[in-house]
């Protein structure tokens, strides 16, 4: 025999299932009992009454319910957390259980109308926007929302990145603040990409605490994630790679040369991306981009024998796109050196000779044709005179003999 | 005066084709070419854009070299031509003639000689003009050829050729256009305008200027003599066979060459292959929170706070000692029989029984 009391200490759904109708009765009579007893606080439409009402029932330990899905979804709400989300007491306005839960008003609550707990999740996550505006337009046209619209509901909605009774603050915890953080929400999704991220140099940078290295937001900003697979991403992505590694004194703290991005221009792949950029910027090219031979993500130092840039491996990387590539074959990509004497003499070699002979050459060129051109211009302009000078005699002849 | 109106013929029909076909060929590339050189000038995308993007440019620009390497075929063949079967004179090699005559035409024009130079058919600013082109094909198309296919480059030469042959390529450019601009430009438009690349034929006064030995030794004698016709033909019937196997074997040396190897993939590169979704470190629910005792001293506002009456212990059907052994082994947290809530799952008998004996003789009295 169980008292009313321990009847309500519902701990499994099982139970719940079995004798809601029960429990309801005895939940209901709790409630009554609340509002006889603090008529005051329960009359009032205070947000923080309206808590106290909810949190009657949902601070009994193990509460669960039984999902269509046969989910069991605990129902028991931790105080502590919500105190110490960014929604709690010291949030500027404490967000109330009802300004999310705004369907769920009353008592007895509605009829939990979504089939699974995932469905109920995305449905919920719609009332973010009703005071987070901006990030919620932000938002719209992402890559997780573009999958949500076409009805893969596993796709990220904001409480899979900010939590959701435990919301992070804007602070040391938030994922845009903390990166660390990031790259676990990411990777709870994203695992084998925040894997292989974690084993590159700005994953290891990024768990010692380095504030400089790029993690997910960095280029896929959290709200706006473009697909990465597109024209316009694979387009711009060197760009998005220079906005860190063509900073002088960014790359100056890491002793980094800064020429990459414009070496990588100035060459057959860079030149190539960078017209299509500017004219084409929705049509693919084949000509790589920086992730095409340092990887997306898994991206190491030259010198890391792991990297896919590293001497000894380059080979083998030039010939994702140039099967037929020998190991001369890779010695023709200058590794991101301007030449020098140092580094390939042969161009510099060339350069320096025509940089001597074109003004040479075309120096003379000019030189005589000035000569050539002044002299001609005098000789023309002496014909002219003779020609003028014989004109004028003719006449003065002709009227010498005219009178 | 009759003599002052005569014309004389200076370039053939063959030739003037080939001068077209060289325009043609040479203008192409280079308004192919530099603007993939200086390809961040506005006025470069101009005209990539006009050749359809740069896969169409460089579509352009490729069929242009071919024919600009044909063209050479020939022109070489015609030289022989006419050096073997028409017994022309090597008119167009350069000798210690022509550095005189540049010496003396500079002395003319610096006004330290009253005369000038009285020059051959081609005169040294020509000779000049045709050497540049050859030198200028020669390396263009030898780099081009680099760079269109490096791989079978890169088979007989070090890798560093290829940014080396692309160096040249794109400075041997910027000199040939500039020698086009000066030297091209300045003898034949300028300085006069010299139609005999189109008519075939020069004037009287045209040949005085530039050609005066020429012009004389044409004047005393026939115009260009041929050898006999059964001589040429004689030639003929052992040069243009020759020719034309040579023709053929170049011809099909150049089509083996620019097809020779496919440098690249036409595909995109291979993405890396990973499974971008595989959620599993993802909650799939969020995990209950056991709820503190005393949430005042937590933190806990005043409006998340329920007193709660501590449940009183339940009441056994059964008595409540330690003759069944461990409690928890049938009152399981997990299990059916009035399993236990899940913070008695470490208690041990004593604990239980401190509240659950006391309870069940509450209950009894």
């Amino acid at each position: 025999m169980a008292s009313p009391i321990t009847s309500f200490s519902l701990r499994s759904g099982r139970w719940w299932g079995a004798a809601s109708g029960r429990t309801m009765v005895v939940a209901g009579l709790l409630l009554c009992l609340v509002l006889i007893l603090r008529p005051d606080r329960a009359l009032a439409q205070e947000g923080a009454d309206d808590d106290q009402q909810c949190m009657v029932c949902h601070s009994t330990p193990d509460l669960t319910m039984v999902l269509p899905s046969n989910e069991v979804l605990p129902l028991t709400v931790d105080p502590q957390v919500l105190v110490k989300s960014a929604h709690g007491t010291e949030a500027e306005e404490p967000v109330h259980c009802v300004d999310c839960h705004n369907n769920t008003t009353g008592y007895p609550h509605p009829p939990f109308a979504q089939p699974d707990f995932r469905s109920w999740q995305v449905q919920m996550s719609l009332v973010c926007g009703n005071c987070h505006e901006d990030q919620a337009v932000e938002q719209q046209d992402s890559m997780h929302s573009r999958h949500l619209a076409a009805g893969r509901i596993e796709a990220a909605t904001c409480v899979d990145c900010h939590g959701s009774h435990d919301v992070s603050w804007a602070n040391a915890e938030h994922p845009g603040v903390d990166r660390r953080q990031q790259v676990e929400a990411c990777g709870r999704c994203h695992s084998v990409i925040a894997d292989e991220y974690r084993e590159s140099i700005h994953g290891q940078r990024l768990a010692e605490g380095n504030a400089d290295v790029p993690a997910c937001s960095t280029c896929h900003p959290a709200h706006q994630i473009e697909d990465p697979r597109s024209a316009e991403f694979r387009l711009k992505s060197p760009e998005l790679c220079g906005q860190c590694h063509a900073d002088a004194e960014l790359m100056s703290r890491y002793d980094i040369s800064t020429d990459v991005f414009d070496t990588y221009v100035a060459d057959f792949h860079g030149t190539t991306v960078e017209i299509f950029e500017s004219l084409a910027p929705n049509e693919y090219t084949n000509k790589a981009v920086c992730s095409d031979c340092h990887s997306a993500h898994r991206i190491l130092p030259a010198d890391d024998e792991n990297s896919t840039v590293m001497k000894a491996n380059l080979t083998r990387t030039c010939q994702r796109c140039h099967p037929d590539a020998e190991p001369s074959f890779s010695d023709s990509w200058m590794s991101h050196y301007r030449p020098s004497w140092e580094h390939f003499p042969l161009v510099t070699a060339v350069s320096w000779f025509y940089k001597i002979l074109i003004p040479l050459t075309i120096g003379l060129f000019v030189a005589y044709i000035g000569l050539d051109a002044g002299r001609t211009w005098l000789d023309r302009a002496r014909q002219r005179r003779e020609w003028r000078r014989a004109r004028r005699q003719r006449q003065q002849q002709k009227e010498r003999k005219e009178p | 005066m009759t003599e002052q109106t005569r014309t004389f013929e200076r370039f053939g029909i063959l030739e003037r084709i080939e001068h077209f076909l060289l325009l043609l060929s040479f203008t192409l590339l280079a308004i192919t070419g530099l603007p993939q050189k200086f390809a961040t000038w506005s006025i470069s995308k101009t005209l990539i854009r006009g050749f359809g993007g740069i896969e169409g440019t460089r579509s352009v620009h490729h069929t242009a070299a071919v024919l600009l390497i044909i063209l050479s075929i020939f022109h070489v063949l015609y030289v022989f031509y006419k050096i073997y079967v028409l017994r022309r004179p090597l008119s167009m090699l350069p000798g210690l003639q022509d550095v005189r005559d540049g010496i003396h035409m500079v002395a003319y024009n610096l006004g330290l000689s009253p005369t000038k130079p009285a020059m051959d058919r081609y005169n040294f600013a020509e000779k000049i003009e045709y050497w540049a082109v050859v030198w200028g094909t020669l390396i263009m198309g030898l780099t081009g050829y680099m760079l269109w296919n490096p791989i079978a480059t890169t088979r007989i030469l070090p890798g560093e050729f290829i940014p080396a042959a692309k160096a040249a390529h794109g400075f041997e450019a910027i000199l040939a256009v500039l020698s086009i601009l000066t030297w091209h430009v300045y003898h034949v438009h300028l300085k006069y305008f010299n139609r005999s690349m189109f008519t075939g034929r020069l004037s009287y006064h045209e040949m005085e200027e530039e050609h005066a030995a020429e012009l004389k030794r044409r004047l005393q004698g026939a115009e260009r003599p041929l050898p006999p016709p059964h001589e040429r033909w004689r030639r003929s019937r052992l040069y243009l066979p020759v020719a034309g196997v040579l023709a053929a074997f170049a011809l099909l040396f150049t089509y083996y060459f620019f097809t020779i190897e496919q440098t690249a993939i036409t595909t995109l590169p291979p993405q890396e292959n990973v499974n971008v979704y595989i959620p599993d470190r993802l909650p799939k629910l969020p995990t209950a929170t056991p709820i503190p005792v005393r949430l005042a001293e937590a933190g806990v506002p005043e409006r998340l706070q329920v007193e709660r009456t501590p449940e009183p212990p339940a009441i056994s059907s059964h008595p409540v000692d330690d003759a069944r052994g461990d409690c928890l082994s049938c009152h399981n947290v997990y299990g059916y029989i009035a399993p236990a809530p899940i913070e008695h799952a470490e208690r041990t008998n004593d604990i239980c029984l401190d509240c659950h004996a006391v309870a069940e003789e509450v209950a009894r009295r």
